[in-house]
């Protein structure tokens, strides 16, 4: 591609990075930097791209190894948002009794296939992402939003499958709560 | 007998890896008198079809990639 057509893709591109970016990596200043890294690194290989679709299709590619090298090394620092454990620990522990059945029995969602094209779901959808401690969002993020499987997110974070799982279920029993709440309308 | 706690461990590893054969029908048995568990599941199989649609709008699927929903953007 031509410098201009590829410097016009990207621009239209940026928002959709930076958004992609911004709900996994929870710090604007850390987003604009992958996105602009992974701009670059996209603009340097121009030549090579047959095409919008596989320009931005390059981009992403770099921008999720961005993503994951950021949480590479955040993973080695220490945890300090205790209150996010503790608020999900409190969510999970509201769920279950002493013998580990449900307290308040969870009921279904009535379609909810519908939310997906309402623009308010999407806002409490990454709202409730957002509200899990930081590893533990990393983790769900690695699986669902970049769509690693288990083995790589151990291999990436230098963690065992067992913690992967149980990082991924607390991830979602915090989000189904989350999402009961907030946007489902249960008590 | 599993209890609710542990049948949503089974409910959420099965999106992330095969279940064996006993803890399949382990989750089953559960889910046939359950009725919290079995909403429980449809709730984090809603939050892997959302996180699928999330990405769909966010990003662009590798190509072959066999989660893809829809087409590209051009």
């Amino acid at each position: 591609m031509d410098a201009s057509a590829l410097h016009g893709s990207f621009a239209a591109l940026r928002p959709r990075l930076l958004r992609f970016a911004k709900l996994q990596l929870r710090d604007d200043a850390a987003a604009d930097d992958a996105v602009q890294e992974a701009l670059l690194a996209a603009t340097e290989k121009a030549a090579q791209f047959q095409g919008e679709a596989a320009a931005a299709t390059w981009v992403f590619a770099i921008l999720k190894n961005k993503i994951i090298d950021e949480f590479r090394r955040r993973n080695r620092e220490p945890a300090t948002d205790t209150e996010y454990e503790e608020a999900l620990d409190e969510s999970i522990a509201a769920q279950f009794d002493g013998v580990d059945h449900w307290i308040d029995h969870p009921a279904a969602w009535s379609d909810p296939g519908a939310s997906l094209e309402q623009k308010q779901f999407w806002e409490i959808f990454e709202l409730c992402i957002s509200a899990l401690p930081a590893k533990t969002g990393r983790v769900f993020g690695m699986r669902e939003l970049i769509g690693l499987d288990t083995d790589e997110i151990c291999k990436e974070l230098k963690i065992s499958s067992s913690n992967c799982w149980v990082l991924l279920h607390r991830a979602r029993l915090g989000l189904r709560d989350c999402l009961s709440r907030r946007w489902f309308g249960e008590s | 007998m599993l209890s609710c706690r542990q049948a949503t461990e089974f409910i959420s590893q099965a999106l992330d890896r095969a279940l064996t054969m006993r803890e399949h029908s382990a989750l089953l048995v559960h889910l046939a008198i359950c009725k919290g568990c079995r909403a429980t599941s449809g709730h984090m199989q809603f939050l892997r079809r959302a996180a699928l649609a999330w990405r769909g709008k966010h990003s662009v699927p590798p190509p072959n990639d066999e989660h893809s929903h829809g087409h590209g953007k051009d």
